[in-house]
């Protein structure tokens, strides 16, 4: 993710003129956009939602939304950035609307069966449902953080600008985050498999 | 030089390349197996976190909600950048202009319509303080527009 000065001002002009012809109406550009970052902003949304459908309508929400709010577009960030910055918003609000304040743990463990093959799931099935209910969890600030830095692979400069955090505050959700993921993964596998870690 | 305690709390950032004392930390876990085997623990814990995340795709019909939403809620007059759409506010604003000054200066302005006796217009204009009938249509099928507009041809 690190890039040098020049690559950085290319980039940046790049997606001025990106947004300038968005504005002036060019939706096909804009499909373009949606097609190159709706993946990620989708399975940063499930990583947080454990529900599909919930996924889905966030992430479409995130699109609606830059599409709508794009002529008040100042943000000095990137496009990819700012996109994650509405998908977060967007997360914790519909968590609190929904009233959810623990992630359903059964929702992480169904996540699960869908996603893995039936060899996936007999070989590695108790290590990935560990890993994956101690992700569950965590709160939702440290799960963020971790996702963005492990799955999404951000700096900590560039995880402090979408969670609007300061990088201290970055750097130790994610040190957190690890040490209770480690601490429930070694509840859940049990001594013998502390050994194996 | 840094002891255990300090490397230790560094590993998390050693490992996402985010620290500034790199050689430091490298020789100090190449000569300490404590703080070697908390790194490769710390490394083998984040592979596991990573193979643990779900991927997924969104619907085949995504970008058709996306483009529907959008289309159904976004009316495109407010694009107040578009040029096409700048030039209409301008020449509706012109023709407003236009407008008012005939409205205003208009030698109709004086003028008013009103029904008559048997069906008939009678035209009034001003002169003075005294109104007086200038016109009078038979008005069957002649509209208070049609009569305005023939006054205006007159004039």
């Amino acid at each position: 993710m690190a890039q040098n000065l020049t690559d950085q001002l290319i980039e940046n002009i790049q997606e001025r003129e990106i947004i300038k012809k968005i504005l002036g109406g060019d939706l096909g550009l804009f499909e373009k956009v949606v097609d190159e970052y709706k993946g990620r902003i989708y399975n940063f949304s499930l990583n947080i939602l454990y529900n599909k459908e919930d996924a889905e309508e966030v992430a479409l929400e995130v699109f609606y939304r830059f599409y709508k709010e794009l002529k008040n577009f100042k943000c000095s960030c990137k496009i990819l950035t700012y996109l994650y910055q509405i998908a977060k918003n967007l997360c914790v609000d519909f968590l609190r609307k929904k009233k959810i304040k623990e992630v359903d743990l059964d929702a992480v463990k169904d996540m699960l069966k869908s996603n893995d093959t039936p060899e996936e799931n007999y070989i590695k099935g108790e290590e990935r449902r560990a890993v994956l209910l101690a992700l569950g969890s965590l709160e939702d600030a440290y799960r963020q953080a971790l996702i963005l830095r492990d799955m999404e692979g951000f700096s900590y400069k560039e995880i402090s600008g979408i969670l609007k955090e300061n990088l201290n505050t970055v750097k130790t959700r994610i040190k957190r985050a690890r040490e209770k993921v480690s601490l429930q993964i070694k509840k859940m596998m049990g001594s013998d498999n502390n050994e194996r870690l | 030089m840094k002891d255990c305690n300090e490397i230790k709390n560094l590993l998390n950032e050693y490992l996402d390349g985010e620290i500034k004392e790199i050689s430091a930390v490298r020789k100090h876990l190449e000569s300490c197996a404590d703080c070697s085997g908390a790194f490769e623990r710390l490394k083998e814990e984040r592979r596991l976190v990573q193979k643990a995340f779900i991927k997924g795709e969104v619907s085949a019909y995504f970008n058709k909600k996306l483009i529907e939403k959008i289309q159904k809620n976004t009316k495109p007059g407010f694009n107040f950048s578009s040029a096409p759409l700048k030039f209409t506010y301008a020449l509706a604003i012109i023709l407003t202009v236009i407008g008012l000054f005939l409205f205003f200066f208009s030698p109709l302005k004086d003028k008013v319509v009103t029904p008559g006796p048997s069906k008939q217009v009678l035209v009034y204009f001003t002169k003075g303080e005294h109104m007086e009938v200038e016109n009078i249509f038979a008005s069957n099928n002649l509209t208070e527009e049609e009569v305005l507009i023939n006054l205006f041809e007159d004039h």
